[in-house]
Parts: structure tokens; sequence; C-alpha cells
């Protein structure tokens, strides 16, 4: 089934992330489980803690709060809203500093961070920016950009 | 037809194209995407001696593409997705080309037959159709397929018609009639043929050794004008690809071709043969080297048993050396590697370098026709037309940005006894530059 997929996914994420998130984030991998399509709470927690960017026992809450203090957040979205691929694409290219072509640098947005990622081959499948992200894609695309992060390929 | 009626065709293809993308651009706001592609090619192509006569082309072609997925009610995990793409082609012998390159209907759907999962897949519109060698048939085509997936094995069958490709698109040349069809400004439409094919796929069949087996035919549509010549074809191909070790592969591709010939009430039916074998050889350890070594036999006019392979769509023997791909036989050495890769993601880790030689050989003896064919006015008695030479270097700078840049040449064979050519034949040079980018 999918759940051993994505869990060994997290697995990795947090493995990579060098963090002790495992035990205690089972209720999390649960939730995220159980959403159909990726949050932008889950996403935003999900991304910022495998990059070390807040600390293991922050929520979605406070990873979305996070991103906005920085200027990273997506307008109009709320916690419970579902982000698309695209969206999903530019919060991985900004959360881990990913530099992109030539129009990601004009115009920086879901647009060409989709393409990016998918020329990078972190997008795997179809690419379109506006597609709806499932969980379990949204982790895998998580998991090859640690696994680029790690070798340095970023 | 004259200059008005064409230009007015023109105009309503075009519109009818926009509309048709404009729709989809609309429908794809929902689940999609859309782009623009430009592709800009400078070529230039010399005989030695010759350097004042130097042909030199430029052409810049541009494309608008949607993407959209339209829903399936009812349909847990399928998905309907419509592709277009309209292209402009600007050359220097023509100053625009619009072209509708793709216009794809797909649906896939999960399925159950005898109990197991698999999947249906239906596609209907303007899409590339191809035999499983790619040899005989690979060309854009109007009509429908359907197969059926399963991890064990699949099954394909299409038909199609290539009677609404533009001309100056079009590569149907397989009569002579065809190829003088090729230079004719008047013609709108290229040479339409009605084309059926069937493949039948066995992804494993010993191990990683798969298996493809297809049958394509196709019909000659055209209304033959006097002395023209018609014909009809089957072609039965069989592909078998695997790993031999490690990090090298084969691929063994084998088309029997059966062809019906008619000129005005007399028919010749003949057999012709193509054969292909290649080993590619991938080290990503060592700068993401590959090296590929092939050997293609394409029959010619031999005897009554054994005549010259026409496959549908023709291809191209060589990139300096041109001639199509019958009564050939070609032996190719390549290698290419990646001499930056090791320095991580930037631009320069994309640069790609590679060097090919290939060989082209008549496959059966010279004969008038043939000399004439070649325009040779004093040709040799060989079988050798001679060896290509190509050199390239590309990298893709950005996700958006590729450039490349390749230049090589044909040395023909000029031992009377070896060569084709004769021994006054020359050198030719080729040399290509090229930017992509997209938004």
């Amino acid at each position: 089934m999918k759940s051993r997929g994505v869990l060994t996914v997290l697995g990795c994420i947090f493995l990579l992330a060098g963090t002790n998130l495992w035990a205690q984030s089972n209720e999390f991998i649960d939730a995220v489980l159980a959403e159909e399509q990726m949050s932008y709470g889950s996403a935003a927690y999900l991304l910022l803690a495998s990059a070390g960017r807040i600390s293991a026992d922050a929520g979605p809450r406070e990873a979305i709060e996070y991103l906005e203090s920085q200027g990273l957040g997506l307008a109009d979205k709320i916690q419970d809203s579902t982000i698309s691929l695209g969206e999903y694409s530019f919060l991985v290219m900004q959360v881990y500093g990913i530099p992109g072509g030539l129009m990601y640098r004009v115009l920086p947005g879901p647009r060409y961070a989709t393409r990016e990622l998918a020329h990078r081959g972190i997008i795997q499948g179809r690419s379109y920016n506006t597609i709806r992200l499932s969980s379990e894609r949204g982790m895998r695309i998580l998991g090859r950009v640690l696994q680029l992060d790690e070798r340095g390929l970023l | 037809m004259n200059l008005h009626s064409t230009r007015r065709l023109s105009w309503c293809w075009l519109l009818t194209a926009v509309f048709l993308i404009a729709g989809t651009l609309q429908l794809s706001a929902a689940e999609g995407d859309w782009g623009v592609t430009v592709d800009l090619e400078a070529t230039g192509r010399v005989e030695e001696d010759e350097w004042s006569d130097a042909e030199t082309t430029f052409s810049l072609n541009t494309a608008l593409w949607t993407r959209t997925l339209l829903p399936t009610p009812d349909r847990p995990g399928a998905t309907l997705e419509l592709a277009t793409q309209l292209g402009y082609l600007y050359t220097d012998d023509r100053p625009y080309l619009f072209d509708v390159d793709l216009f794809r209907l797909r649906g896939v759907y999960p399925t159950l037959i005898a109990g197991r999962a698999g999947l249906l897949e239906q596609t209907f519109g303007r899409y590339r159709f191809s035999d499983p060698s790619g040899r005989v048939l690979s060309h854009l085509a109007d009509g429908f397929g359907m197969g059926v997936r399963y991890p064990s094995w699949n099954l394909n069958f299409g038909f199609s018609t290539t009677a609404f490709q533009l001309n100056p698109s079009s590569s149907i040349r397989m009569t002579d009639a065809d190829v003088a069809d090729a230079d004719d400004s008047d013609l709108r439409f290229g040479p339409g043929r009605g084309i059926g094919m069937i493949e039948l796929g066995i992804p494993e069949l010993l191990g990683a050794h798969g298996l493809r087996v297809g049958l394509t035919a196709q019909t000659d549509l055209r209304s033959p004008e006097l002395d023209d010549e018609t014909i009809d074809s089957v072609y039965y191909t069989l592909v078998l690809a695997g790993p031999v070790v490690g990090a090298l592969y084969y691929d063994l591709n084998a088309t029997l071709m059966q062809a019906r010939s008619t000129v005005g009430t007399e028919e010749e039916d003949t057999l012709g043969v193509q054969a292909g074998a290649r080993l590619r050889y991938f080290a990503e350890q060592f700068l993401s080297s590959r090296a590929v070594l092939s050997v293609l036999y394409a029959s010619g006019d031999k005897d009554d048993n054994i005549s010259r392979f026409r496959p549908i769509s023709r291809g191209s023997a060589g990139t300096v050396f041109t001639e199509k791909i019958e009564d050939l036989v070609v032996t190719e050495l390549g290698f290419s590697l990646r001499p930056f890769s090791a320095m991580g993601n930037g631009a320069a880790a994309g640069i790609q370098t590679g060097v090919n030689w290939k060989s082209f050989f008549k496959a059966t003896e010279l004969t008038a026709d043939d000399t004439a064919n070649l325009g040779v006015l004093e040709p040799g008695e060989g079988q050798w037309y001679g060896n290509e030479i190509m050199l390239s270097i590309s990298a893709r700078i950005f996700a958006d940005l590729g450039i490349g840049l390749s230049g090589g040449v044909f040395l023909p064979i000029t031992s009377e006894d070896l060569g084709v050519f004769g021994k006054d034949a020359e050198a030719e040079y080729f040399g290509r530059f090229e930017i992509s980018t997209g938004f």
C-alpha cells in the first residue's frame, strides 16, 4: 500500500534532516496520510522541518508563521488550504534556496519553479503547475530534494 | 491552386488552430499548463574548393503548447488529457509556416481483464505514430489508437492518415511522385497514406530482455497521374532489447517488407529487409560517458527475391550525408561525456561533448540508375560511399536555455575500386549552431 512507501520517505526525511522527530511524528504522519491532497500547513511543516528551519516540536501553524515572517508565504492560503504542485514547488525552491532558470529569475513563482524541479528530476511524471498535489507525491518530491541536497547537487 | 486561395487557406488553417489552442488554454487554467518554446538554428554546408558557394540556412521555430487534464467523473484513477501544440516555422525560403504539431486527446483508465488489473489507453487526434523499431514509420498523423497495458504484456493498435499533413512538414516520400511533390509549392498537403498498425510488447520475456513485435500496413491514397507509381506495403517488425552485462545494453531489430507497386495497370510484388543491431554502454561514474556501436542494413534491388526496402517515413542516413535509408549499410561508433559533471549542478556540469563516426556503404552493386540518381559523372566501382565524422558540444545553461554547436565532415571514398563517387569526389563540410529557450 502507499502507506509503506510514504513511511519510508518520511523516515528518510527525518533521518537526513538529522532530527529526532520520528517517534513524536507518528501523529503528524497519520494526519498527512489522511489528507488526500497536500495542505499548505503540512507542506510548510514538512519543508521547514526537513530543512532544519524550525524547531522539532513546532507544528504547521508555526511553520506558516515562519514562512510569512520571512516573506515566503503563499498569498490567500490558510493552514488547511490545499496547494497545487506549482505552489509546493515554489515553496521548495524558496526554502531550499534552489536557483532557478532565466524565467524564474525574472518572474519567480509556481510556474517556473515547477519547470525547474522537473528539469532537475525532482518532479517526475506530469509537471503541470496547477495540478493537484497528493500528500504522497509531495513527500516523494521532498525525498528527492533531500537526496540531492545531501550530495550537494541542489 | 492560386496564390490568393493558398493564402486564404493558410489563414483559415491558422485561425482554426488558434481557436482550438485558445480554448484549451482557458481549460488549462483549471489543471494543466501552457508555454512557448523558441528554437533558433543556423546551419552552413559547403563542398571542398567551393567555399564561395556555401549554403547557409536560418530557421526560427516557435510553438505554443498546452496540456489540460479534463474531468473524468465516476472513474477513480482515470485521467483524460488534452495536449495541443501550434507551431510557427520561419526559414529563409519560406517566411512562415503555421502548423498544428499536436492535438491529442488521451484517456487512461484502470481496467480489469480476467481478474487482473491493468490500464486501458485510448488516444485520438494528431500525434506521432511509430512502429516498434521507429525505422519504418515515425511521423505525425491524424487518427486514433487503443492499447491495454499489463506488467507482463501490452497490446496496442492504431489507424491514421497522413493526408492532412502540410506538404512542407511531411516526410512521407516513398515513391518518385512523393519526392517530386516535396518541391511543389502549390500542393497544400503531403502524400496521403492510410496506415494501420498493431503491436504486442512483452517487457520481460526472459529476465530483463524485452520483445516487441508489430505489423504496420500502409495504403497509398494518392490519385496517380499517368505513369505515377503507387505503393501499398506491409511491414513485420521484431525488436529485442535488454542488458548484456553491467551497464552494457543491446537492441536488435528486423523488419520484413511486403510491397505491391502499381504503375498504370502493371503491378509488381516485392520483398525488402531492414535489420539493425546496437550496443550502448553507460558509465555514469566516468564523467557520465555514453558509447554506442551500431550497424544498420536496408536492402536494395538485388535479385528477384530481395528488393529495395522502402520505409513509410523517410529518415536520413547521417547529418552531412543525407541519403535515405534504402539500399544502404551504415556502421556507427559514437562517444559522449560531460567533462564537468563532477562540478555539482552548475551550468558547467551540463556541458556535453560528443564525437560520432559513421561509415556508409551501398548494399548492392552500383547500377546506371543509381549513378544518375546520385548525379555522379565518373563513378567508382565499389560500394563504399564514405565516412562522416561529427563533433558536438552542447550545454543546458538553465532549465529554460540551451545552446548547441556541432560540426562535421563527409569524406567520400575516392578509391575507384572501393568508392561509389569516384576519384573526383570532394569532401563536404557542415556546421550548426542552435539556441533553444522557452517560457
